[in-house]
């Protein structure tokens, strides 16, 4: 395999374009069908994916890739990075990464930030406002299930 | 009660606000179902209450099948801690994993996963109950047994089995197939019976009645008591009970979801011979299988149902804890976890908890010292006194579970 196969480059939303090995990228199983499919040369367009975004999964995807590479997924290094790596992620970028993770198929990676987003998220207003989400509840709808489970709403 | 009235008055200001605020997403990235889903599964069962506010779609995700299903399986067993002072009613959810799994030894502290304390419902027993079936536990007030979820820290007092009966021994089981819970309740007299009442346990609104279900033997169940020498045991939806069957000790097994009784089978040894005084016997889930565990002083003898038709039992010795530590005293046998580990633990506690898991396969041994229960600060933030806090009950592979009573 020549040097250039090896390499691929991603293009984000806003037209950003990284180079990165193939190895990390089809970590991605998105990429990975289209890398298949041969429909597209080595650039591949990520039109889901804003270059800020792009740039921390494939950070994600090198450092997963190494450690793949040796065999040893759950070791606790690996962990400590991970834990690490979404610890000071404000929950916009976090809420990002899982579209982005979920967009690319990135199953471990989705995982990782589905369960920051569970450890992070404390009440119902961020909820509304990171997932743009609407509440639809009349208000008497909304007191009759906090009723319901009063104990939970208790700090 | 303010802070709540303050919380709905935020709510509703973000409610006016939304409409105009833009979001950190555009509107067309909307988040996929799946994706809710997931996030839901990674959180507690108090704050998955909670976040069936978010919306309705929220509400209706989080009430479905495959999602309480889910919600179930994904969750690690826990150890579940309880004591009652007064009405007050205190729980812990103790982690159980071993989280050193290639030391053969280890002594560490940690600390509950969960706490909190509830009204303990008037003229229930405390020492009558049932094992953690599939996250829920059985009381009774004499004749009428109460359910408990523990999760969603709710009691149901459920209808009487029998007008005429004045007592009831009662057992729960879990239909692993149906994904149901059923209680089954016989008449509590000191006579032989072939009654027996079953009950689903489901949604409030579709609360079955009690069916009539008979047994072709004459029996006497023994019921859960106190020490949990005769807890009923279900094991892969099939509910284990010891019984006086003329002058035997057996064991019934009862199929939850057929709601027939299945074998009849004998205790691996004459238990007539047993000296009552200083003997214990339990039943246990031994790696999906039934065992009985007999404790004799320092002999402790692990017989596994290998076939329940042929009453065939395999026989195991087990060492006694002073093997692996000198200095363990009134530590009793609740159970087993998944893993094969015995559990160990005292009914009485001051300063900490200690709890000790032994594999008897592998020779390991742990000693954990649970903090923030019985402390000092515990106890004086919560006017326990400066005593032992006494009557402790443990229930190993507690699940929690959203089933609403």
């Amino acid at each position: 395999m020549s040097k250039s196969e090896k390499k691929i480059v991603l293009k984000s939303l806003d037209n950003e374009a990284f180079e990165v090995e193939k190895a990390v990228a089809l970590q991605s199983q998105t990429i990975w069908v289209m890398c298949e499919d041969k429909c597209v040369g080595n650039e591949i367009p990520l039109e889901n994916v804003t270059g800020q975004i792009l740039a921390k999964v494939i950070d994600y995807c090198k450092k997963h890739a190494v450690v793949d590479g040796d065999g040893d997924e759950s070791s606790e290094e690996l962990k400590n990075w991970d834990t690490e790596f979404t610890k000071n992620m404000d929950q916009s970028t976090l809420f990002n990464m899982i579209l982005a993770a979920n967009y690319l198929n990135i199953k471990s990676l989705l995982n990782l930030t589905c369960q920051a987003v569970a450890d992070k998220t404390k009440t119902i207003d961020e909820f509304h406002t990171f997932l743009n989400i609407e509440n639809n509840f009349t208000p008497e709808e909304e007191a009759q299930i906090c009723q319901e489970n009063l104990w939970a709403f208790d700090d | 009660m303010k802070q709540r009235e303050e919380k709905t008055e935020n709510t509703k200001r973000k409610r006016r606000r939304q409409s105009s605020s833009s979001s950190l997403l555009n509107s067309t990235s909307s988040l996929p179902l799946d994706i809710a889903s997931e996030i839901l599964l990674k959180l507690p069962a108090e704050s998955v209450l909670r976040f069936r506010c978010v919306s309705k779609l929220w509400s209706s995700i989080t009430n479905e099948r495959n999602f309480t299903d889910s919600f179930q399986t994904r969750r690690p067993k826990r150890l579940l801690l309880f004591f009652k002072e007064g009405e007050r009613f205190f729980v812990f959810s103790l982690p159980q994993h071993n989280p050193n799994p290639n030391e053969s030894y280890s002594y560490y502290a940690s600390q509950p996963i969960d706490s909190y304390h509830m009204t303990y419902p008037k003229r229930c027993s405390y020492t009558m109950k049932t094992e953690s079936v599939h996250g829920l536990i059985c009381f009774q007030s004499s004749a009428t047994p109460i359910v408990w979820n523990p999760s969603m820290r709710k009691f149901l007092t459920l209808p009487k089995p029998d007008k005429t009966w004045k007592n009831i021994k009662v057992f729960l089981g879990y239909d692993p197939v149906e994904g149901k819970h059923k209680v089954v309740c016989m008449p509590g007299s000191f006579n032989s019976s072939d009654e027996c009442r079953v009950l689903t346990l489901g949604s409030s609104s579709d609360q079955e009645s009690w069916r009539n279900v008979k047994h072709s033997h004459n029996h006497y169940p023994f019921p859960g008591k106190q020490k949990g020498v005769y807890h009923g045991r279900c094991i892969n939806g099939v509910l284990y009970y010891p019984a006086r069957l003329g002058d035997d000790l057996v064991i019934m097994s009862f199929d939850i979801r057929s709601e027939k009784f299945i074998n009849v089978i004998k205790i691996p040894y004459q238990w007539y011979d047993m000296n009552w005084h200083n003997t214990t016997a339990m039943m246990i889930a031994y790696q999906g299988k039934l065992a009985w565990v007999r404790s004799c002083g320092d002999r402790i003898s692990l017989w596994v149902l290998e076939d329940a038709e042929k009453h065939e039992w395999s026989k195991h010795i087990l060492l006694p804890l002073s093997h692996y530590d000198q200095g363990l005293q009134n530590f009793k046998l609740v159970g087993v976890t998944d893993d094969g580990e015995l559990v160990y633990v005292q009914n009485t506690a001051f300063k900490c908890v200690p709890v000790i898991y032994v594999d008897p396969k592998r020779q390991t041994f742990r000693r954990i010292e649970f903090r923030g229960i019985a402390d000092d600060d515990f106890r004086q933030r919560n006017g326990l006194g400066d005593r032992r806090l006494r009557d402790l009950q443990s229930f190993p592979n507690h699940i929690e579970t959203l089933l609403s009573l």
